[in-house]
């Protein structure tokens, strides 16, 4: 056909996300965002999550063309006001009611209940985490064709149920499985236009980095106790020498745990950074495979200077961590293959009318 | 009429990137797609927006006749010339967008300030209607809040003291739940009154009064606030705020939801002077027809500390919870002198002030 002989020939292509996005310019975003934030009582956070989202879509291209996000503050804040009424007060009321009702007259059913709704809750946060990313892939758009997520949002929360059942039965052996699972059911319903991204590979390659994580953390945390007895221990027996050597142990004994925690987050950035190469690797879109060039020490640095600006701005500054983020991951993520962007047609799956109502009751996914 | 602009044209139905040509027509947008035989014509007021994309890299433009469909245009000028052509649309359009999501950000907020000053009303009549077994079981829980752990004082001949002088006050007739006082063992010369009819007396207060009528003033006191209903209303003001701001809040930053639940209290505070006045007012009641000196809870308020140097009109007398001892002092002097009766014997007196197992002094 002659429009699609109009695009240029398919061949091996090396593509690269870019992002523009810089901290001058979405300053006066925040601080407006901030201000109007004070007067509402935090209501104006659905109009704000949407104009940083529009900045940070607008400012990221893909072979020079740039992403669109095109929701509106509208629709998430119906969102928010649907699950309140749907789930937030009836949990509410439930709770309460079990409260006035079993609380002291019976114990075990009281802590049946409480067993059952936290269980729901953490199925809820499954859902939450689904039904989020439906909403927002559905509001993304690059070159006006859109991303979708298909599948049901109930079998991702009982996935994510499972495996953090899971994860606590076997002292966190089945993390690298589960997250490979949950990352695998969300993938293979993935679309961009009419086409699927695919998600292939097991967890074990995973696993050499997770053992080494595990029991070199393990490792450390019986040192801090030891070293931590050790020390008071020796500050008993020589208590006669007065409080001077009473601080010097205290500021010790803070110093080992401080360590004892850096090597452990160094540890787990390893690991997390084999994971994120790892999903990367598994995925494909058409005839593109992904690669993601994470490594523990910038992933390291990138968590502790977006914890610091969270801190330091009482979360107001939360968009300048988000832009950290997207600067991350534009800079290291590219796409090799072949693929022929005239035969992807757009989406046809339909599109949430509201949005995010769950992920704002559980804080989670706020990009 | 200007001459033809290079274009990148997405169709909205494939992800393909089509280069092409944008001429500014008298009515609209004309686009040659290079390689096509076809072109694109989009009139002017069909356009649904025509943004400058960020880092100047031109100007996307979009109409609602095709949706999905784009066209960017990367010279700088093209945006200018395009804005001549249609200068009515897009203001009008931008206001459209924005107009209405302002207009429900302000019915929100509006909505919210309401809710909060409905609470204060709200809270009196809730407080009465509320069925007794709950404000009982509102009542303990608040209770065990206030002793938190604390010792109750009990002895015979105390509690009996006790007792006398609640018999003698007549509530009855303003309210028919149960009412049940306790004494606390805490330094503190205070009292107060939970849901459900529950009034504490701390053991401080005993020791600081000089006459069993200064006591029994201060129990007719409480005992306005549990006849009014005052302690339900205020846990449901206090509930009520706070939940009202948890719910609006979600998840969001701790630092606001203590500036939202300062201005929340400033609110109880305000609505606490009218409920001591009140409960004054039937405390002067009670005691009156109990043929009991309203002179005693005078005496009571004349040795109670003043705010420091805050007369009555003072800021600091509006936000603190039980000031304005002075016109309450007064108001209990009017209506002094008129029964005689004792509260107490003497021997009663002494039994109350020994009921934490303690001399009277301390």
């Amino acid at each position: 056909m002659s429009l699609s002989q109009a695009a240029p020939a398919p061949g091996p292509q090396r593509l690269r996300f870019e992002h523009r996005g810089r901290v001058r310019a979405l300053t006066p975003i925040v601080l407006i965002n901030t201000l109007l934030n004070i007067i509402t009582l935090t209501l104006y956070r659905f109009w704000a999550k949407t104009r940083v989202r529009r900045f940070l879509w607008s400012r990221t291209t893909l072979l020079g063309d740039p992403f669109e996000y095109t929701g509106s503050g509208k629709e998430l804040f119906l969102g928010f006001l649907i699950v309140l009424f749907v789930v937030v007060l009836p949990a509410i009321g439930l709770n309460v009611a079990a409260e006035y009702f079993w609380a002291e007259e019976d114990p075990v059913r009281y802590g049946t209940f409480m067993f059952i709704f936290y269980m729901v809750a953490l199925f809820l946060l499954g859902v939450a985490i689904y039904r989020a990313r439906r909403f927002r892939l559905s509001r993304t758009a690059w070159r006006g064709i859109r991303p979708a997520l298909t599948g049901s949002s109930v079998i991702y929360g009982l996935i994510n149920m499972a495996i953090y059942l899971a994860n606590g039965a076997t002292f966190g052996w089945a993390v690298p499985w589960g997250r490979l699972r949950l990352m695998e059911q969300m993938m293979s319903h993935t679309y961009f236009g009419d086409r699927p991204f695919h998600f292939r590979g097991g967890a074990q390659p995973l696993y050499g980095r997770f053992a080494a994580m595990w029991f070199g953390s393990a490792a450390i945390i019986a040192a801090i106790i030891v070293v931590s007895i050790a020390v008071a221990g020796a500050g008993q027996v020589l208590t006669g020498e007065g409080n001077k050597l009473t601080a010097r142990i205290g500021v010790g004994v803070v110093a080992v745990v401080g360590v004892g925690l850096v090597l452990m987050a160094a540890l787990y950035a390893w690991y997390k950074a084999r994971e994120l190469a790892y999903f990367a690797e598994c995925t494909g879109y058409q005839g593109l495979r992904f690669r993601f060039d994470a490594t523990a020490w910038s992933l390291l640095r990138l968590a502790l200077g977006n914890y610091l600006i969270i801190i330091l701005t009482l979360s107001f500054g939360y968009p300048f961590a988000q832009l950290r983020n997207f600067r991350y991951l534009c800079r290291r993520l590219e796409a090799v293959g072949e693929v022929d962007f005239a035969a992807i047609r757009q989406s046809a799956e339909a599109r949430p009318a509201v949005g995010e109502g769950l992920a704002d009751a559980f804080d989670v996914g706020s990009v | 009429m200007a001459g033809a602009f290079n274009a990148r044209f997405f169709d909205g139905r494939s992800a393909a990137s089509r280069p092409a040509q944008v001429t500014l027509g008298a009515q609209g947008l004309l686009i040659a797609i290079e390689g096509s035989r076809l072109a694109e014509f989009w009139l002017y007021r069909e356009l649904s927006a025509a943004e400058a994309l960020p880092g100047k890299a031109g100007t996307r433009v979009t109409a609602g006749s095709a949706p999905d469909a784009q066209l960017i245009v990367e010279a700088p000028e093209f945006r200018g010339e395009l804005m001549q052509l249609l200068p009515r649309y897009a203001g009008i359009r931008r206001w459209r967008r924005h107009g209405g999501e302002i207009a429900l950000v302000i019915a929100i907020v509006a909505f919210v300030l309401a809710a909060f000053f409905a609470i204060p009303y709200l809270a009196r009549p809730l407080a009465q209607a509320m069925p007794a077994a709950w404000d009982d079981k509102l009542g303990q829980a608040v209770e065990r809040q206030v002793i938190q752990g604390r010792r109750i004082c009990e002895a015979e001949a105390g509690t009996a003291a006790l007792q006398t002088m609640l018999r003698a006050l007549p509530y009855a007739k303003r309210y028919d739940g149960p009412v049940s006082i306790r004494v606390i063992d805490h330094p503190m010369a205070n009292a107060f009154a939970a849901p459900g009819g529950r009034i504490v007396i701390l053991r401080g207060l005993l020791a600081k009064a000089q006459a069993p009528e200064e006591v029994t003033g201060v129990l007719a006191h409480e005992l306005g606030h549990v006849v009014e209903h005052h302690p339900t209303a205020n846990a449901i003001r206090v509930l009520g705020v706070k939940a009202l701001l948890d719910l609006i809040m979600g998840d969001s930053a701790t630092v606001l939801e203590t500036v939202g639940e300062t201005g929340g209290l400033l609110l109880l505070f305000a609505q606490n002077r009218r409920d001591e006045a009140a409960a004054d007012e039937v405390a002067l009641e009670l005691l009156g027809e109990a043929g009991i000196d309203s002179a005693g809870l005078a005496d009571f308020f004349a040795r109670q500390d003043k705010p420091r140097g805050a007369g009555e009109d003072s800021v600091f007398s509006y936000f603190s919870t039980h000031p304005l001892t002075d016109a309450r002092q007064r108001r209990a002097r009017e209506s002094a002198g008129q029964g005689h009766r004792p509260a107490l014997d003497v021997e009663a007196w002494r039994a109350l002030r020994a009921i934490c197992g303690r001399p009277g002094k301390d």
